[in-house]
């Protein structure tokens, strides 16, 4: 039991803070990759002629 | 009533953010692609917040945390299972890779180029029949959390699963797959914040050495160890592995945040991410679930042998427990961002699962019947159109079920259940497609069928356990694809060009 409660301890811990970091780092990114996805989307239209 | 005007200022800005937000991507559709996979020009970090908000919802946290209730840390399992089986599919490609290199737009296209056009629409009615009664109880689900955080009369449940349904209906009817995008980056930053503000509420209100305490005192050594928990064993883990193998790579929703990226290379870069939040999306709403345990069971011991939690001389399920302790340990002003935070989880998962199934519906039930009855193809525009009409359509089912369906057991487990109704042939078939040449289409339509009837024969009617009815489930799938191939070998000539090739 006290292996078991020690081991999900630190997966717990690892899982909380891996959610934490890349949260931030998405966070802070995702907003160059909206405008990316825009552009795209834009492009395409203008190749199909609309 | 538990909200303040703090807490109704903060979930309505939050409310009128979003729809705006949303009805801005209405201006990027052009044709179908844009509508479904956003133009496969998904990018690493959108991919990830969409990904992961696609699968982390209200819901998620419900049955997560009504799972750590009643069987403490060895749940955790659960989302160990997840995360890894994530990351693994994500270093590997497994089948994800190719799904993209093929330029998809739903799972059951990929059986039309490998099989035939009849699988794909028989695997097509198979999938939309799993995922609508999956995402059934999702609403009444949500509902049940939104009046028990508010405080809100249960009265009101129906006007608020009525109210969630139609916000979300909007933004995804009117920019289907880049409305929800754009929301998901919004609704995955308000999620996790949510999340992470939750979690260290619950442990620092219960304590974590009372936490241990009560686990111990009231599951004993099954509370921790997976392998001896009588709700769980050898027979869950097995099941679970398998289970989140097929949902990472056969998953509609999943598979079209991949189909949606700009490159197979980066999909897998997606998944791998993603992976490693999957590890805290389940074990810190399990870790709610274990910590209303701590602070609310002190109720008769039930069948699922963990006591009922009681909340102010109130007997509730342990599916209500984490709701009732948000309630009560969340001050004003925290408890608005959390129930914001849970609304937005709430929005991204419906939103992109509305989508998911009526893009089943539309892509692979409606329009390959109409080239099989001989009518000339859709254009793009009138595409779309069906899309939103099959929306609506599961919308309003979705709506029905949830207010008339009573669930048998633990959400976590009904869904994995109605989840593998269409998981287990499809995996295998996938699977058998890419990576078995003798796989034919008499296998895949055996491995169909056998995978649906081993869910719902032995769960609906045998009243079996879920972890052996998923493992049949997955068996029997297998089985058929094996026997059906080898018996009924696949002509050359009869294969699609595709496959051929």
């Amino acid at each position: 039991m006290r292996y078991w409660l020690l081991f999900w301890t630190f997966a717990a811990l690892t899982a909380g803070l891996s959610f934490a970091l890349i949260t931030i780092v998405v966070t802070i990114k995702g907003g160059r990759d909206l405008r990316e996805l825009f552009r795209g989307l834009v492009e395409q239209r203008k190749k199909r002629g609309e | 009533m538990n909200f303040t005007s703090l807490d109704w200022i903060v979930v309505i800005a939050y409310l009128v953010t979003t729809m705006g937000i949303g009805i801005i991507g209405r201006r990027y559709i052009g044709d179908v692609s844009h509508y479904l996979v956003a133009g496969r020009e998904l990018g690493l970090y959108v991919g990830i917040a969409t990904l992961a908000a696609t699968e982390i919802g209200t819901i998620t946290f419900m049955y997560y945390a009504e799972f750590g209730y009643k069987a403490g840390f060895a749940a955790f399992a659960a989302a160990v299972i997840s995360g890894l089986a994530m990351i693994i599919v994500g270093r590997t490609g497994l089948i994800i890779h190719r799904f993209r290199e093929l330029r998809l737009m739903t799972v059951p296209e990929y059986f039309e180029i490998q099989y035939s056009l009849g699988l794909r629409v028989v695997t097509g009615i198979i999938v939309a029949l799993g995922g609508i009664l999956n995402m059934g109880i999702f609403l009444r689900v949500e509902g049940q959390f939104l009046t028990m955080v508010t405080g809100l009369d249960s009265r009101y449940l129906v006007g608020v699963m009525t109210a969630i349904l139609t916000l979300e209906l909007i933004y995804t009817v009117l920019g289907g797959m880049v409305s929800i995008v754009i929301t998901d980056y919004l609704q995955y930053v308000l999620l996790s914040v949510a999340t992470i503000t939750v979690t260290i509420y619950a442990v620092a209100h219960a304590g974590w050495g009372a936490i241990i305490e009560k686990v111990a005192s009231t599951l004993g050594s099954a509370g921790f160890n997976p392998i001896t928990n009588p709700k769980l064993g050898l027979s869950f883990l097995v099941w679970q592995t398998v289970f989140w193998f097929a949902i990472h790579t056969c998953w509609q929703t999943t598979a079209m945040r991949m189909f949606s990226t700009k490159s197979p290379e980066l999909s897998r870069k997606v998944m791998t991410w993603t992976g490693f939040i999957f590890l805290g999306r389940g074990m810190m709403p399990m870790l709610w679930g274990i910590a209303a345990l701590t602070m609310f069971g002190t109720g008769t011991v039930g069948p699922d042998g963990v006591p009922a939690p009681v909340v102010g001389g109130r007997v509730l399920q342990p599916l209500e427990a984490m709701p009732a302790m948000l309630a009560a340990i969340l001050g004003s002003g925290a408890r608005g961002i959390v129930v914001a935070g849970m609304l937005a989880a709430t929005m991204s998962v419906n939103s992109s699962y509305l989508l998911g199934w009526s893009s089943i519906i539309s892509q692979d039930i409606i329009l390959p019947l109409r080239r099989a009855l001989g009518r000339a193809p859709l254009d793009s525009r009138r595409q779309i159109m069906v899309n939103r009409l099959a929306n609506l359509f599961v919308s309003l089912f979705v709506m029905f079920w949830g207010l008339y369906y009573s669930l048998p057991g633990a959400v976590y487990l009904y869904l994995g259940i109605t989840a593998t109704i269409y998981l287990a042939g499809t995996f295998v078939s996938v699977l058998g497609g890419l990576y078995w040449k003798r796989a034919s289409t008499a296998g895949g339509y055996l491995a169909m069928v056998c995978g649906a009837a081993g869910a719902i024969i032995p769960y609906f009617f045998l009243h079996w356990s879920e972890n052996i009815t998923g493992l049949c489930a997955f068996g029997l799938a297998t089985a058929g694809l094996i026997l059906g191939s080898l018996l009924f070998p696949r002509r050359l000539s009869a294969m699609p060009a595709a496959a051929r090739e």
